[in-house]
């Protein structure tokens, strides 16, 4: 798994690739938001198959459709 | 009982039909009530009141036509969240950027409210670009919680919840990214239906994340709310996400029996860390879903930490990637706490992004078996503790903005990445007198099962009915 960078230079160098300056003085939030996203954890609670797809939200949202009542 | 008085857009269309009121005298109403509540509430960002009398009147006069046909909104002010486009008009989104821009072209969703004779009062304030969930904006001023202007609306939908909380219109369009509808239902004690992901069209609505974005109703109660749904559900050419499954008779299924239902009773997620007075407003509706004929069904609902962590990873970087322009050429123009969270998405990577998008079927797969094995519909919290004041959460972009915002969605951001549909309806009140909110979730596409749920609870209680001031 790899984190979301919470390193502040390389936000900065993320942000400078995609053409955003940031300022130094705005790092520290942005370094909390990302600490709180740690969007690696979702893939340990649910290991990514290497093969699935995109569009199997929507395959699972027709899926799931159905009631039992 | 005069236009003033009426409770619920029902009943103001009952009237109307009854002609024991005019569309006039109802516009004339909510125009006195809106003129009254702005300079406490600031709820509305503009304002129409010409137009919407103007309206007012041909609606009188179609409806005076013996055997002409007509919308099942006709003649019933309105009002909407400043991010749905109308061609020719300023949609400023709550934004300095977009202050005097003009739209291009009508929304899907108004357009469709206009074909069904729903009259247009104004636009209401909102969180800038609709991302914020407390109800503050630097740019056109906060929008106060009608129960106490002290106290948050919460937001993003922050006009639309106050502007029905006040009873100035029978119903707002709103949008819910993370809880944009549903938050501010809850607090402002009114109801709100986030419907599932591809029901109602996006088309001309204000993008701020294309994955999660959601366009739906909030009114005075569930049985309002499914009329203005009904109005503007369905698929749409203009949006291809809009799914093409026929819509329920949302309205046919108001008044109907939940008897052996299976409610289930969130547990784990949904009751760490609740406020004492939203865990009895809990049991209580729980008690009155079991008087009804329901199956209490207790569920263990698997953690969702991870859930809300993918979501925000794909509602940063596709917002950064909608605002990618501004950001990098006119950042100084928006307000410090929304400039921040965009420049959150800039450091999302592209393998980030798509992991947290791929994660979404097998995440969806594994909650509707683990949940709906069990249930029909779950019930829980819409938020886990009391409204707070606007002045504690006037973080901008303060290191701990971000930990206090998230807080404020904690309980409604998994179902935006689920696209599961939800209600939010109106349940108690906390000890400072503001607004608890519940939540009702149902499988994909299950909307006519939880307005007959939220009507039915809405029958056996009048928490929906309290009106700041009054209760």
């Amino acid at each position: 798994m790899n984190p979301i960078p919470l390193d502040p230079s390389s936000i900065v160098a993320s942000a400078r690739a995609v053409g955003v300056e940031l300022e130094p003085g705005r790092v520290p939030m942005i370094e909390a938001g990302l600490a709180a996203v740690g969007a690696a954890t979702l893939q340990a609670a649910l290991p990514l198959d290497f093969e699935a797809e995109p569009s199997g939200f929507d395959r699972q949202r027709e899926a799931h459709a159905q009631g039992e009542l | 009982m005069s236009a003033a008085e009426l409770p619920t857009l029902t009943a103001a269309l009952a009237a109307l039909t009854a002609r024991k009121v005019s569309s006039v005298e109802l516009t004339e109403a909510a125009i006195a009530r809106a003129t009254a509540a702005q300079p406490r509430l600031n709820a509305f960002i503009s304002f129409e009141p010409d137009l919407a009398l103007a309206a007012a009147r041909a609606a009188d006069q179609i409806r005076a036509s013996e055997g002409a046909t007509h919308g099942a909104l006709l003649g019933l002010p309105l009002a909407h969240k400043d991010m749905f486009y109308r061609a020719g008009k300023v949609v400023t989104c709550g934004s300095r950027i977009r202050r005097d821009w003009r739209a291009g072209s009508t929304s899907t969703a108004l357009a469709r409210l206009a074909e069904a004779g729903a009259l247009h009062l104004g636009t209401l304030n909102l969180a800038e670009f609709a991302f914020s969930p407390t109800g503050h904006n630097v740019h056109f001023g906060d929008c106060c919680n009608p129960w106490n202007p002290a106290y948050i609306t919460g937001g993003s939908s922050s006009g639309s919840a106050a502007a029905v909380a006040e009873g100035i219109v029978f119903g707002a369009l709103g949008s819910d990214t993370g809880g944009s509808i549903r938050l501010p239902a809850a607090l402002c004690g009114v109801s709100g239906i986030k419907p599932t992901y591809g029901r109602v069209s996006r088309a001309g609505a204000m993008p701020l994340s294309h994955s999660l974005d959601h366009v739906g109703p909030i009114a005075r109660s569930v049985a309002d709310c499914a009329y203005v749904l009904q109005a503007i559900a369905g698929e749409d050419r203009a949006d291809p996400t809009a799914s093409t499954r026929a819509v329920p008779d949302l309205i046919a299924a108001l008044g109907g029996r939940i008897g052996g239902w299976r409610i289930g009773l969130a547990q784990g997620y949904f009751d760490r860390d609740l406020a004492p007075a939203i865990a009895n407003a809990l049991d209580e509706a729980a008690r009155v879903f079991g008087s009804l004929g329901a199956r209490l069904v207790p569920v263990h609902v698997p953690p969702l930490d991870a859930i809300n962590a993918a979501g925000t990873t794909m509602m940063w970087s596709e917002a950064a990637s909608a605002h990618h322009a501004w950001l990098a050429e006119r950042a100084q123009e928006y307000g410090a706490q929304v400039r921040s969270r965009l420049e959150h998405g800039t450091a999302i990577t592209a393998i980030q992004y798509l992991r947290a998008l791929k994660l979404r079927g097998p995440a969806l797969d594994d909650f509707c078996r683990r949940v709906f094995g069990e249930c029909d519909l779950l019930l829980a919290p819409t938020h886990d503790q009391p409204a707070p004041t606007r002045a504690d959460t006037d973080l901008a972009d303060r290191p701990e903005a971000a930990a206090v915002l998230g807080a404020l969605t904690r309980l409604t951001r998994p179902f935006n990445y689920l696209g599961l549909p939800t209600v939010s309806l109106p349940a108690g009140f906390d000890g400072n007198g503001l607004p608890i909110g519940l939540q009702l979730v149902g499988r994909p596409w299950a909307e006519a099962m939880l307005c007959t749920a939220g009507d039915a609870f809405q029958q056996a209680t009048d928490w929906h009915l309290r009106r700041p001031g009054v209760s």
